[in-house]
Formats: C-alpha cells, structure tokens, sequence
C-alpha cells in the first residue's frame, strides 16, 4: 500500500508538472516569440521607409483603443493588433524611390496605385505562411473602402479589423503629415464612403480626448 | 565523461545510474523486480551512457538514437528479441503516421493508445499474475505514445526522459501488482508529454515559417537573391563541418547564410542592380545592408546571435572591412565563413546557373578559387578558404 501511495503521489506530481509548462508556460513563449518576429516585419519595412518609423505602433495603439471601444473580446483585439503590424508586410515590393524620393502628394495615379499594391501583396505573403495566414484577408483589406463592404462573411467585403485598421491608419498619417484638424476632417468627411461611420466616429473621439487632455 | 556530461541525454542518464544504485543499496528494487521496471530503471540508464559516450566518440548528433537505442537495448535484455523486433516496427510506424502532418493524428494515436492500454490492463486483472508479454504490451504502448516525445522539442531532453521513466516504472509497478486503476492513470500524463511534443512542432514550424516569410519579403523586393542565398547557405554549412564545427552549429550557419541579405529589404533595388560602378554614395547606402540586417534579426530573441554574424559578414581579416573594420578574430567565425561562401557565389553565380550579377560576369569556379587564394589572409580567413575549397571540390565532384 505505501508503494502503492508512493507511485501514485510521484505520478501525481508529474502530471501537475507537465500540466502547469503545457498550458501555462509554452504559450506565452509560443507568442512571445511570435510578437518578436512581427516586429521583426515591422522593422524591415521602417528601415525600407525611414517616413514610416513610429508609425505602427501609434497605429497599433490607437486601433486597439477604438477596438475595445466597438466591443472586439480579447481574441479579437489580440489579431487586431498582430494584422495592424504586419499590414505594411508588402511594402518591400514597392520601389524604394517612390516612397522615400518623391511626396505621396506628387504621385501620378499609376504611383498611386503602385503603391496601393501592397496591401494585395501583403496579403499574398501572408496566406502562404500557415502560422500567419489568418491575418492575410486583414491585412489585404486595410485600405479597402467601406463602400465595398456587404457582409462580414463575405471575403471581398472589408471585415471589422480591416475597417478600424483602415481608420486609424488614415487618421495617424494625416496627422503626421497634415495636422490633427485636417485628420479628424478626413474621417469625418469619409464617414460612410471610405470609413466605417462607427470607426469613425470612435477614432474621432478618441483622438478629440487625446487632444483635450493636458 | 565531458562529452557525455555535456549533453542532456548523458546528464540524464548519469542521474538515473546514481538513482537506481541508490535504490538497490535501499532494496527497493527488490521489491518491484518485474521485467519491465527491470529495463526501465535499472537498465536503461547504464546502457544511455553507453550511448552518450558513443555518440560523443562518433560525434553521432541525433538524440532520437541516443534515447531509443537504450530503450530497446534494456527491452531486448528484459524481454527478449521477438518482442523488441516489435517494439522497433511499431515504434516506425507510429512515428511515420504521427509524422504524417495532421495533428490531430497524434491525438487519434494517443487515445488509441490510451484505449488498448486500458483493455489490457482489465484483461490482465483477471489472470493471476501479469504475464511478460501482457506487460510488453504495455510497455509498447507507452513507447509509442512517447515516441513523439523522446524529441527534445518543448521541453528539454533530460526532462522528458525523466518523466518517461517514472511514468513507465509506476506504470510496471502498478500493472505488476494487478493494480489496473493504477496502470491507466500512471498511462494519463503520457498523453501530456505527446501534447508538450506536438505544441513544440507547431512552435518550431511557426517560427520557420515566420523566418520564410523575411526570406519572401526579400525575394519581392530583390528577386534574383533566392537561389543565391540558397546556394550559399549550403555551401557555408558543408564549410562549417569541414572546420570541425558541430552538425548542430553548421545548421545554424546554414541559417544564417539564408538570411545574410535580409537588409537589402532597406536598400533602393536600382542601387543594387545598376550596371555600372556604384558612386561613393551608393557604395555607402549598399553598405548599410549588413548593419540593417541585424537590426532586423536582433527584433528576435533567439536570432540575436546570428544577427551579430550578419552584421559582420563584410568584415575582412586585413581590417579593411564594413561596417566596424573588425579584423582577425575579433571577426566571428561564423561571419568569415558566410564572408567566403558569399563572395565566392558572387563571383560565379552558383556552378551551373551562372547567373550574371548586373555589374559583373560570371567566373568559372577555378578562377573564382584563385581569386579566392590569392585573397586568403586579407579579404578572407586563410583556414576557411581552405575548408571552403574542400566543400567546393565534393560539390563539383557530385
């Protein structure tokens, strides 16, 4: 009987070991080496586009505020985040000199669409890495415009986390380039057409509390 | 004794040996004397070090050899050869089914597994006493569903064996003594150390393929670099083992000859691919490529040592070098050998394609060596030169 408690008690105690390392440890390593390779991404592009740098976390910090705000649960806001820094993933095949050369408000059309690629390239880098695929349709639609959209389970239809990547992207670039007013202008105006009202609306909020605040 | 100690397997195995002497000085072996504990504790951890100390003198490098050969060496002794012949096939064949790429395959594996155990056990709580095939069975059983886990994949090695062999002597003792409720729940925690195995897979898949998603983003930007990074990764690693470095550290160089030019993300593609001499500007913005690459890599943790080689890997012996002028060793090895392998690819442009670079023909590999010769000691390590030479006269003779 004691070697029978013995065994038992030593069995006992190896399976609360591997419990607690299988379900508690190796994940946040798991992810904690994933978020290291996505800012891997995310720096590449920034050295690739010096215009770029900071750029992404702003984004990221922003589209998970106005994510929490539009009611996205933690698994949501967690592949919200992971799309916004990898949405810039298929600018490495953008010509160097259109982005660091010339002005975005120089562009032709044809740069303008250039450009407007990377989302689609992105997207394509993205799906044929299975352990990255599920953010490829995000990151595909991070620039589509809300008139597109029909229905959340439609794959040509901008979902919810590509619509507030899409506003919170635009919104920090003017920003940056043009000033918070002409910013807030931009969504407002777009509100309906090339943002969803609803992000539009909680990014204007929340921008117009950031200012506010001293 | 430093070899052995020096991998886990033979730490381990050291271990074991001390506890199973400590148990017999106890007399509790005595006590739970059945064929099965017999090769579990008593046998296997003499015949791993066995193992180790080979391995290390052969410089052999695969642990799924260090660990099963000792766990069919004790079952051989215990139970005979017939019965190890099947533990060998089963253990193949449920390794290439769990290989097979469905993970779910694992989990249908280990409740199948789970459920013959079960089955068994009952059917021996009748009999009187537990035959040696019933417990061979068993014993099978476990293996198999460990099988996965002898890989140090999630957890380290020394742990997984560990777990292994005190889950399969409880499970002996337990089955031993008729105590079937026993046998079944010591079994249970088998099915975790499968899980810890598979999650570790999906973990080490992901992080391939988060590094060839770099190598993707790069090839968009520079499409000619792919079959030239390949080209030097394998050359570079064939080097590395004809320098006496292990399978294991030539592997990493592999890895990082793979990702050498991932800074020419950042560099303007028309600079790299203009035809003729590069002005003083241009130079120095191509320069930046290997600087740029680390600070790519360094973004992750486990690639912080390979950033340090790319970083370096335009340095030159003479001091003559980009981006630190670093000379001699304060070069890393590893640096001065993608050094050669680059530059030789370069200059060639692989042994059969001989893809022409915009501002350069291609040499023939001859030349290209001489060149390489004549170097040696100022641009490039005399004694990587000469391991690289090696490397590229079995690569012509193939």
């Amino acid at each position: 009987m004691g070697a029978e408690v013995f065994w038992m008690a030593t069995v006992g105690a190896v399976a609360v070991g591997l419990l607690y390392y299988r379900f508690f440890v190796m994940p946040v390593h798991a992810e904690a080496k994933m978020d290291d390779a996505v800012r891997a991404f995310g720096r590449a592009v920034e050295l690739r586009f010096p215009n770029h740098a900071g750029l992404t976390e702003v984004v990221a910090k922003l589209a998970r505020r106005v994510g929490r705000a539009l009611g996205l649960g933690p698994r949501r806001l967690h592949d919200l985040d992971r799309a916004v820094r990898l949405r810039d993933i298929g600018l490495c095949a953008i010509p160097y000199r259109l982005v660091n050369r010339r002005s975005w408000d120089e562009w032709t059309m044809s740069e303008m669409a250039t450009y407007e690629c990377h989302a689609e390239v992105g997207g394509a880098i993205l799906e044929s890495i299975p352990a990255l695929a599920e953010h490829a349709q995000t990151v595909r639609m991070h620039h589509a415009n809300f008139r597109l959209h029909r229905d959340e389970s439609d794959l040509r239809s901008p979902g919810l986390e590509a619509r507030i990547a899409k506003g919170c992207v635009e919104y920090v670039w003017y920003a940056r380039h043009r000033g918070i007013d002409e910013a807030i202008d931009h969504l407002r105006r777009g509100a309906g057409t090339l943002f969803d009202p609803a992000v539009s609306h909680e990014v204007i909020r929340i921008a117009g509390a950031e200012q506010a605040r001293p | 004794m430093i070899a052995v100690l020096g991998r886990p397997a033979g730490r381990t195995a050291v271990l074991g040996s001390a506890l199973c002497l400590a148990l017999l000085a106890s007399g509790w072996a005595l006590a739970f004397w059945r064929p099965i504990v017999a090769a579990d504790l008593l046998l296997f951890p003499f015949l791993a070090v066995a193992c180790a100390i080979s391995a290390a003198l052969l410089r052999i490098d695969n642990s799924r050899w260090r660990l099963e050969a000792p766990f069919l060496g004790a079952t051989l002794v215990a139970l005979g050869p017939w019965w190890t012949l099947g533990f060998a096939v089963l253990g193949l064949a449920a390794e290439s089914y769990i290989r097979s790429g469905r993970p779910s395959a694992i989990w249908r594996k280990g409740t199948l597994a789970l459920s013959m155990a079960c089955a068994l056990v009952a059917l021996s709580a009748h009999l009187v006493d537990f035959p040696g095939w019933v417990e061979g069975l068993i014993f099978a059983v476990v293996w198999i569903g460990l099988a996965q886990a002898i890989e140090p994949r999630g957890l380290p090695a020394s742990v997984m064996v560990v777990a292994t062999l005190i889950l399969t002597a409880a499970l002996g003792a337990m089955a031993a003594e008729g105590r079937w409720v026993g046998g079944i729940v010591a079994l249970a925690p088998t099915g975790l150390i499968a899980s810890i195995a598979m999650y570790g897979d999906r973990t080490e898949s992901a992080r391939r393929e988060t590094l060839q998603a770099l190598a993707l983003m790069l090839q968009r930007a520079h499409p000619y670099t792919h079959s030239h990074l390949e080209r030097v990764a394998a050359i570079a690693e064939k080097t590395a083992l004809n320098l006496g470095l292990s399978p294991d550290r030539s592997r990493l160089i592999f890895e990082a000859a793979r990702l050498h030019d991932i800074g020419k993300i950042a560099v303007d593609e028309l600079i790299l691919d203009k035809s003729g001499a590069l002005t003083p500007d241009e130079y120095e913005h191509v320069k930046l490529h290997a600087p740029f690459g680390a600070a790519i890599l360094e973004e992750i943790a486990e690639l912080r040592e390979i950033a340090d080689w790319i970083r370096h890997h335009h340095e030159r012996p003479d001091g003559k070098g980009y981006p630190h002028g670093l000379s001699g060793d304060e070069i890393p090895l590893e640096a001065r050998i993608i050094a050669v392998a680059d530059a030789f690819d370069a200059m060639t442009g692989g042994f059969e394609t001989g893809e022409k670079r915009p501002y350069r023909e291609p040499m023939s590999a001859a030349n290209a060596m001489c060149e390489m010769d004549r170097c040696a000691g100022t641009q490039f390590d005399s004694a990587v030169v000469a391991a690289f030479r090696v490397a590229v006269e079995e690569e012509c003779a193939s």
